[in-house]
C-alpha cells in the first residue's frame, strides 16, 4: 500500500515516516498489550503532526467468546484523559454487544467498511448511557466520530475509532488515504500480537503437558526397571537349576526329559532377552540413553565381536571374514555399536546353515563408513524387507528359526534406533529367497562434518540417563 | 591345600542355596548370609578370600554394606570383593567400584558353570596371587 502513495502523489516524508513508525511497532513488538497500547499512541501521534484535529483513538477488539466488542487501549491525549476521568463506567468494561446493530462500531465490522457520524452516541451506545455520552461530546466539542473496521487475513479484528474536533467534510481524500494505510497496519500490527500471544499460550500449555510427559515416562522407566529386576530374579533361578539339571545331572537324564530340560532353558533364556530389550527399548524411546562417544576402529570391533561369537560359528562350522584393510576410525559409542555388530552378526548366524559364510566389509561414503554384513543364509523376499526393523516384525517363514533359537523379534528395531542415534543409516538387500543377506549400516567418520555434529548433538549422560542391558545370542 | 573360604551374601533363597551347592561342588568352602545385617556382622569376623555380595537385599542392601565396612574396616583381612546383580545400572555399579569392590556380575547372564569360572579367576587358581585382576564379564 505504501509504495502506491509513492508512485501517484507528493507525499510528504512526513507521511512515510509516520507510516514507518507504525510499521516498527508492527515488526517489533510482539507483547499484546504494549502492541495495542502503543500503535494506539503512535497513530495518534502522527495525526497530531500532521495537524489534521484527531482528539482520541480507541481501539476495541472483538470478544466472540462473548459476543461483544470490548474497548481495549485508548490515545493518551488530553481528550482521551478528560473522558476517561469521568466515565461512569470503568474504560476496560465498556462493552458493546454485537446484536446492537445500529451501533456503528458494529456496523462497520458487519459491512466491513468506514462509518462516519457527528454523534459520538452512535459509536459508544449502548456501551455507555446515552446522555452521558451527547453530554460529553458537547463539552469536549468533539464535531465527527469515525470508525473503521480492523481486519487481517481475510479475519475480523475490531475496529478503530477516531474523534475527530472538525467537521466530516474538512476530511481530505489525502487524509483518507492516510487513515485507511494506518489502519491496515494497525490491523497487522494487531494481528502479529494476537497471534503471538496465543503462541504463547500454547506454549506453556505444551511445556506444562511435556513436562507432565516426562514425569510418567521417567516412572515408566522407573517401573520397567523395577519390574524387569523383580522379573530376573524368578527367571535366573529358573535358567541356573535347568542348567544344573543339564548339567549336573546329565546321566540321569532321558533323551525325552533333556528334550523338555533344554526347550525351558532356551525358553527363559529368550524371556530374559525379551525383558532386557523392552528395557532398552523403554530407555530409548524416552531419551534416557546417552552416547559415550570416542573413536573407533570398526575393523578392530568387528574383529572383537567376531571372538565372542567364533564358538557358537564353530558349531555350525560357520566361516567369519572381516576386511582387515584400514579404514578411517568413525565417531561412536563403542559399546552400543558392539551391541549392532552382536545383532547383526547373530542374526547372520542364526539364518545361515552349516559350513555357509558371513562377510563383514567396509566402504567409505562421504562423511559416513559403511559397514556390509553379508551372509550366505536364507535371504529375504522383497516384499518382508521393510517390516524388518519393526517392532516384532518377524518373517513368516522364520517363526521355527526364531522360536528355536530364543530371539526376541526386536534386535533390530533397537539396532535402528542406535544407528539412528549416531545419525546414521541402517537397511538390508537380498538379492532373494535362499540367496544371502546383506545388512548395512553407516556411522560418521570421525573428522567429517557429520562426526562434529553428532558430538555436538549427541544426548550426554545425565543423572536420568541409564546404558543398555546385554543381550545374548542363542543360535541354534 | 586349604580349600578357599567364600562368603555368599544373597537374600533370594533359591539364588543363595544354588550358588552354595555349585560352588561347594566346586571344592569350596562356602558360607552363606540372608540379608545385608548378616552379612555385615559375618564379613567383618573376617578371614574370607571372597566375599560376593548382592546388591538388592533387604536391611541392609549391598552399598550401605560397602560403605559400613569403608568406615569400620573389619580387624581381620578379607580377600576381594564382588558384586552380584541382577541390574546393569552403572552409577550403582560404579559407586561399588569406587569403594574398593573389584568387579560386578550380572546373575541373569551368568549360567552357574560360568559363575565357578570367574570365582575360579578371581581366586587365582592354585596360586597364592590374589591380586590377579579380574576380566569383564562377556555378555
Amino acid at each position: 500500500m505504501p509504495l502506491s502513495i509513492f508512485s501517484k502523489s507528493p507525499y510528504s516524508e512526513k507521511i512515510f515516516k509516520s507510516l514507518w513508525e507504525i510499521s516498527k511497532v508492527v515488526l517489533e513488538t510482539v507483547d499484546f498489550e504494549k502492541a495495542t497500547k502503543e500503535v494506539v499512541n503512535i497513530v495518534l501521534n502522527e495525526l497530531g503532526e500532521l495537524k489534521y484535529g484527531y482528539d482520541a483513538i480507541v481501539l476495541t477488539l472483538l470478544d466472540t467468546q462473548q459476543n461483544q466488542l470490548k474497548r481495549i487501549a485508548i490515545s493518551q491525549t488530553e481528550v482521551a484523559a478528560k473522558f476517561l476521568n469521568s466515565t461512569p463506567i470503568p474504560f476496560q468494561e465498556i462493552a458493546i454487544p454485537l446484536s446492537a446493530v445500529n451501533n456503528l462500531a458494529v456496523k462497520s465490522i458487519l459491512e466491513g467498511k468506514v462509518q462516519t457520524t457527528s454523534r459520538m452516541s452512535e459509536i459508544l451506545c449502548p456501551g455507555l448511557p446515552l446522555e452521558w455520552v451527547d453530554h460529553l461530546q458537547e463539552k469536549l466539542g468533539t464535531k465527527t466520530g469515525l470508525v473503521f473496521p480492523l481486519s487481517a487475513r481475510e479475519k475480523n479484528l475490531g475496529a478503530l475509532i477516531f474523534s475527530l474536533n472538525k467537521g466530516k467534510n474538512k476530511i481530505s481524500k489525502e487524509e483518507w488515504t492516510i487513515l485507511e494505510t494506518y489502519v491496515g497496519t494497525v490491523g497487522i500490527a494487531l494481528d502479529n500480537a494476537l497471534l503471538f500471544k496465543s503462541l504463547n499460550e500454547t506454549k506453556q500449555k505444551l511445556e506444562v503437558a511435556n513436562n507432565r510427559l516426562r514425569e510418567l515416562d521417567k516412572l515408566k522407566d522407573d517401573f520397567v526397571s523395577v519390574a524387569s529386576h523383580e522379573l530376573r530374579t524368578p527367571m535366573t533361578a529358573i535358567k541356573s537349576y535347568i542348567w544344573m539339571g543339564l548339567n549336573k545331572k546329565k546321566n540321569e537324564l532321558s533323551p525325552e526329559l533333556e528334550k523338555y530340560l533344554v526347550r525351558s532353558y532356551i525358553s527363559v533364556e529368550r524371556l530374559i532377552n525379551l525383558v532386557n530389550d523392552m528395557l532398552n527399548i523403554s530407555r530409548i524411546e524416552g531419551g534416557r540413553v546417552a552416547l559415550r562417544l570416542s573413536e573407533v576402529s570398526l575393523v578392530a570391533l568387528a574383529k572383537e565381536v567376531i571372538d565372542e561369537v567364533m564358538p557358537k560359528a564353530q558349531e555350525k562350522t560357520i566361516k567369519l571374514i572381516v576386511n582387515e584393510n584400514s579404514f578411517p576410525a568413525v565417531i561412536c559409542d563403542k559399546d552400543k555399536i558392539h551391541e549392532v555388530y552382536l545383532n547383526l552378526i547373530g542374526n547372520a548366524l542364526k539364518f545361515t546353515p552349516k559350513n555357509g559364510q558371513i562377510k563383514i566389509d567396509f566402504k567409505e561414503d562421504g562423511p559416513y563408513l559403511e559397514t556390509m554384513v553379508t551372509d550366505s543364509g536364507v535371504g529375504i523376499a522383497p516384499e518382508n524387507l521393510a517390516k524388518l526393523f519393526t517392532k516384532f516384525g518377524r518373517l513368516e517363514n522364520s517363526y521355527t528359526a526364531i522360536a528355536e533359537s530364543g530371539g526376541t523379534g526386536l534386535g533390530l528395531y533397537i539396532s535402528k534406533s542406535l544407528v539412528e542415534l549416531h545419525k546414521g543409516k541402517i537397511n538390508a538387500s537380498s538379492p532373494g529367497v535362499g540367496r544371502g543377506t546383506t545388512f548395512t549400516f553407516t556411522l560418521p567418520i570421525a573428522s567429517s562434518q557429520v562426526g562434529k555434529l553428532l558430538e555436538k548433538e549427541a544426548p550426554k549422560e545425565t543423572s536420568e540417563t541409564k546404558d543398555l542391558e546385554k543381550t545374548n545370542i542363542n543360535v541354534i | 591345600m586349604e580349600p578357599k573360604r567364600i562368603l555368599l551374601v544373597e537374600d533370594d533363597t533359591f539364588t543363595r542355596e544354588l550358588y552354595e551347592e555349585v560352588l561347594k561342588d566346586a571344592g569350596f568352602n562356602i558360607e552363606t548370609a540372608v540379608d545385608g545385617e548378616d552379612g555385615l556382622s559375618k564379613i567383618k569376623i573376617g578371614g574370607f578370600d571372597l566375599i560376593l555380595l548382592d546388591v538388592m537385599m533387604p536391611k541392609k542392601d549391598g552399598l550401605e554394606v560397602l560403605r559400613d565396612l569403608k568406615n569400620n574396616p573389619p580387624v581381620s583381612q578379607n580377600g576381594q570383593i564382588v558384586l552380584l546383580t541382577n541390574l546393569t545400572h552403572d552409577p550403582v555399579i560404579n559407586m561399588a567400584l569406587s569403594m574398593g569392590v573389584k568387579d560386578h556380575l550380572i546373575k541373569s547372564d551368568i549360567t552357574p558353570g560360568e559363575l565357578v569360572e570367574k570365582v575360579k579367576e578371581y581366586l587365582g587358581g592354585k596360586s597364592q596371587d590374589k591380586n590377579q585382576a579380574p576380566t569383564h564379564p562377556e555378555s
